[in-house]
């Protein structure tokens, strides 16, 4: 399978363990426990589950921020384990996260010029001509406007300062992109706005997602697979369409069944 | 949430602000004149300070050749301050500069690396922090010797662990946030992450230690050299001044008295203008905290408030007003000269039993309608300038006195809001907190109440209520913790139930599972139900009517399967093309392009025209009426028929 981008063999990820400086034992959490799966070039992997089903520290291995305890996580061919010095900016090019705060994960001390830049000078290597052309060029891409470059993160809304984040992830050219429930703090019509921009995005620059959200609806729109996550572990998986029409899982069947529904009256008021 | 204004209004900087207030000001003044006058000391027309003089000795003040009179040593008493007071200065400074140096450097690198370094960073924090601070320092100068250097480095020294304290508190909230990750993944080295991304953040707070130290360093500094173990003869500085002073405090008090009032003119200074910083600088006082929210919001009195009821008498309605009557509701808030009008003329019904879900974007006045309901939204800065809510069809909330007004919350009328945590008390058990509210509202026993407060717990679907009573907050999922908060709104039986997003925090599950107990619970006791969110699906399973609302106004409102069949504002129709819904993964979804005018700059016409397909011209020119568009169903839009046929 050469266009396999990402393959995930039973990644375990522990919590606690060991004891305090008093001596009292810290309890293990398995927040992730023996999950496997891939991942093609230019699809998209949604993964589902309630709060606390791993869903996060998934993503957070996937991009290198925390280590595995034990399993094997490969990227572009490549192991990903102890990443440091060149490997790791190598990785970073390839990998990129969009996180679910949108204002948290924008520094308030920096413009967003500076935002945009730091990654294309480190990452990249860049001097100040092609990031001053990468930057403009992300901008447009994202619908943001040139004269936001100089203004500060508290100064956009919630949805402006998402499609920032989505700028600083994409600012590096990557082939994977992790988003950690990027519309979950959004209003429904700034979720729509950036939802479309996702999937418009992914056809022009044939990215590769891992779209995270507790929203089975969202991952229906915007996924080709999905990955059904409960207590660590993967309960289901297979094709969106499989899936939500048909769910295997007692566990899947009992989250579709609480998606608060308005489906009947939009059937009628959209042709 | 305050909820930012899309076209920012921008916070006056910081030198505006200091100028405002005046005491900052006066103390500015102070140090930048004893500032400018030492800086200047070596241009003056000063003699030596160190020349002495024995036929002049303790000349008084005011004599011809000396201004403030000589010492025993008949030194120039001016000069001898000016030079000394440079020399105050300097070392106050400096010691303020390594301590901020050193104690941000730990605080930083502490909570940054955490685990054993942290531990080992601050253990020897600890340890210097439990000597008696400034015993500590005479004993670093008497093991260095007594020099002027041995002492800036004892009050250094001893002032490190305020700076690694407070760097290392305000760096702890901000490692977990998701930019230093963001840092992490564009590659930045720890060092760079350390500062580029935490430094500038933390920067406030060193300076706000700086600020409220530096005048206290200076006062050691002076301590020191007054003992004789800093500056020593015959050079000059504040503290040794005086210590030369104290002997012949009788024949010449002037000797004392001058530095003495100086070191104390300087420090009341630097004091006031590190006062006047923090009050700028930290974020906690930022918000207005400063004045103290009020039990109740502002209200224009009846007499002057448009809309509000004529008296307190029984209503229009006759036999069976309903439970919640608004009219017209205004409130606004007012923060330097903008007004923010974050409600304007909301009108909504509520009868017994009914199930009224109110949807909107984020900032569209949502939550400042409910909380006007009984006072709670804060003063400063909101207050309510219009309008009426008659409540049960007789009195007029907005008239009534604090006390009825306390009696009616959390009795006849209870709220949910989104965040357990902000309801409830971490340090009592929750079963006593819903006791408490128990026993307020129908004057139980302590026995009876908590008898009461267990079995609603039980009613809520909290499994093992009498165990789970005895919890604190803390030790609650956040689905059990909205379970309590339930219970204690339920367990009066209100006749009024606000709930504001209730859910949002909750997973899909969780949720479904609360709003089926809330909407159990309503049936059983015959509640009326008030139901905020942003998300349609929601008010599909929970609510009869529906109220949409857009930058602070009502812009549709009428039964829920009627409204979202054949919305009739074209707000409401984008809304629902917004919702993914499951099972459809090809409908495209029609984001609403752009976003909600700030509610401080509302156009004239119809709010919602700059984002409208179907705007008009004459839409933007008057202020567009709220109109009945069908049974029991209104709208805010000229073209609401246009709809029908399109
Ligand atoms: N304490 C406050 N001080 C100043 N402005 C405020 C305050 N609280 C709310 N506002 C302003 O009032 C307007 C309405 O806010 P409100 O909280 O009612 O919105 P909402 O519809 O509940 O939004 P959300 O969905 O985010 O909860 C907003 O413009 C907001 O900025
Ligand atoms: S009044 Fe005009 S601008 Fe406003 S919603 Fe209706 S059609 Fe659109
Ligand atoms: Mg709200």
């Amino acid at each position: 399978m050469v266009d396999v981008l990402v393959a995930a063999d039973a990644l375990v990820r522990l919590f606690g363990g060991g004891r305090t400086w008093l001596g009292r034992r810290v309890p293990v959490v398995r927040a992730v426990d023996g999950v496997s799966f891939w991942v093609r070039h230019g699809e998209t992997l949604g993964v589902v589950g309630e709060s606390g089903s791993g869903k996060s520290t998934l993503a957070r291995m996937l991009v290198g921020l925390l280590a595995p305890s034990a399993g094997h996580l490969s990227v572009a061919g490549r192991p990903v384990r102890g990443l440091a010095g060149v490997e790791a900016v190598r990785f970073h090019r390839a990998v990129q996260m969009v996180f679910q705060d949108p204002v948290s994960s924008l520094n308030p001390r920096k413009t967003v010029r500076q935002i945009l830049e730091g990654p294309v000078q480190v990452l990249l290597g860049a001097g100040r001509a092609e990031r001053r052309d990468r930057v403009a060029r992300i901008l447009d891409l994202v619908g943001l406007r040139p004269e936001f470059l100089e203004r500060y993160p508290h100064e956009f809304s919630g949805g402006q300062a998402q499609r920032i984040g989505l700028a600083r992830a994409l600012v590096v050219e990557p082939e994977l992109l992790v988003l950690d429930e990027p519309v979950s703090a959004l209003d429904v019509s700034i979720q729509a706005q950036v939802l479309t921009l996702l999937r418009d995005l992914q056809t022009r620059l044939g990215l590769t997602y891992v779209f995270i959200s507790h929203d089975l609806a969202v991952i229906e729109a915007l996924c080709d697979r999905v990955l059904v996550m409960r207590d660590g572990r993967v309960v289901e998986t297979g094709p969106c369409r499989t899936v939500f029409r048909a769910p295997q899982h007692a566990y899947t069947r009992s989250l579709m069944a609480a998606v608060p529904v308005v489906r009947q009256a939009i059937r009628v008021c959209t042709p | 949430m305050m909820e930012r204004p899309a076209c920012p209004w921008r916070r006056p900087s910081i030198w505006v602000r200091l100028s405002r207030n005046h005491l900052a000001v006066l103390g500015s003044t102070i140090v930048a004149a004893i500032v400018l006058v030492a800086l200047l000391a070596p241009w003056l027309p000063l003699v030596d300070p160190n020349l002495t003089a024995p036929a002049d000795r303790l000349q008084p003040p005011l004599s011809p050749t000396a201004l403030l009179g000589t010492d025993q040593l008949g030194r120039d008493v001016l000069s001898r301050l000016i030079w000394g007071t440079r020399v105050s200065l300097a070392v106050g400074l400096s010691a303020t500069l390594i301590a901020a140096v050193a104690g941000s450097g730990i605080g930083l690198v502490a909570a940054y690396v955490g685990g054993p370094v942290d531990q080992a960073l601050m253990r020897g924090i600890d340890m210097l922090m439990a000597f008696p601070y400034l015993l500590l320092a005479l004993a670093i100068v008497a093991a260095l010797g007594p020099s002027l250097m041995n002492a800036l480095l004892a009050i250094s020294v001893v002032n490190i662990p305020f700076f690694a304290r407070a760097v290392r508190g305000a760096t702890l909230s901000l490692v977990r946030r998701e930019f230093i990750d963001a840092a992490r993944l564009a590659g930045y080295s720890r060092f760079r992450i350390l500062t580029s991304e935490l430094l500038p953040n933390v920067m406030p707070v060193i300076v706000i230690t700086m600020s409220t130290t530096v005048g206290w360093m200076i006062l050691e500094t002076a301590g020191l050299s007054f003992l004789g173990l800093g500056a020593q003869p015959p050079q000059a500085d504040l503290g040794s001044m005086l210590g030369d002073g104290r002997r012949i405090v009788v024949t010449a008090p002037h000797v004392a008295a001058v530095p003495g009032v100086l070191i104390l003119v300087l420090v009341i200074g630097i004091n006031l203008v590190g006062d006047g910083l923090r009050d700028i600088l930290d974020p906690r006082l930022k918000a207005g905290a400063l004045s103290r929210p009020v039990a109740r919001t502002a209200t224009m009195p009846a007499q002057r408030r448009p809309g509000a009821l004529p008296s307190t008498g029984p209503s229009e309605h006759g036999s069976s007003p309903p439970l919640l009557a608004m009219h017209g509701l205004d409130t606004q808030f007012e923060i330097g000269r903008e007004v923010y009008r974050a409600a304007s003329g909301v009108d909504l019904t509520l009868g017994r039993g009914d199930s009224l879900g109110v949807v909107g974007e984020s900032g569209s006045g949502k939550s400042v309608t409910a909380l006007s309901v009984l006072g709670l939204v804060p003063t400063p800065p909101g207050r309510i300038t219009g309008g009426s809510i008659r409540f049960d069809g007789t009195i007029d909330l907005l008239d009534v006195p604090l006390s009825g007004l306390q009696d009616l919350r959390g009795g006849r009328i209870a709220y949910i809001f989104q965040d357990p945590l902000t309801t409830l008390n971490p340090l009592m058990p929750v079963g006593e907190q819903v006791a408490e509210t128990v026993q307020r509202h129908q004057g139980l026993s302590n026995r009876g109440a908590w008898a009461q407060a267990v079995e609603w717990l039980d009613r809520v679907g909290l499994r093992a209520p009498a165990e789970k009573a005895r919890a604190f907050p803390h030790e609650l999922s956040g689905g059990q913790r909205q379970r309590v908060v339930i219970a204690m709104a339920l367990a009066n039986r209100p006749d009024v139930l606000i709930a504001d997003e209730p859910t949002t925090a909750l997973d899909v599950t969780t949720q479904a599972r609360i709003l089926d107990l809330v909407n159990d619970l309503r049936r059983q006791s015959g509640a009326a139900l008030l139901f905020i969110t942003h998300d349609l699906g929601v008010i599909a399973t929970l609510c009869t009517r529906v109220l949409v609302m857009y930058a602070g106004q009502v812009v549709e409102s009428g039964p829920v399967a009627a409204v979202f069949a054949t919305p009739r504002h074209p707000y409401t129709r984008g809304l629902l093309a917004c919702v993914p819904v499951l099972g459809q993964p090809e409908r495209a979804l029609d984001a609403i392009p752009g976003l909600p005018p700030p509610v401080n700059r509302l156009p004239r016409g119809c709010a919602f025209a700059d984002r409208c397909p179907s705007v008009v011209a004459a839409c933007r020119q008057a202020p567009v009426p709220l109109r009945p568009v069908g049974p029991a169903r209104t709208a805010r839009c000229l073209r609401a028929e246009d709809g029908l046929h399109g």
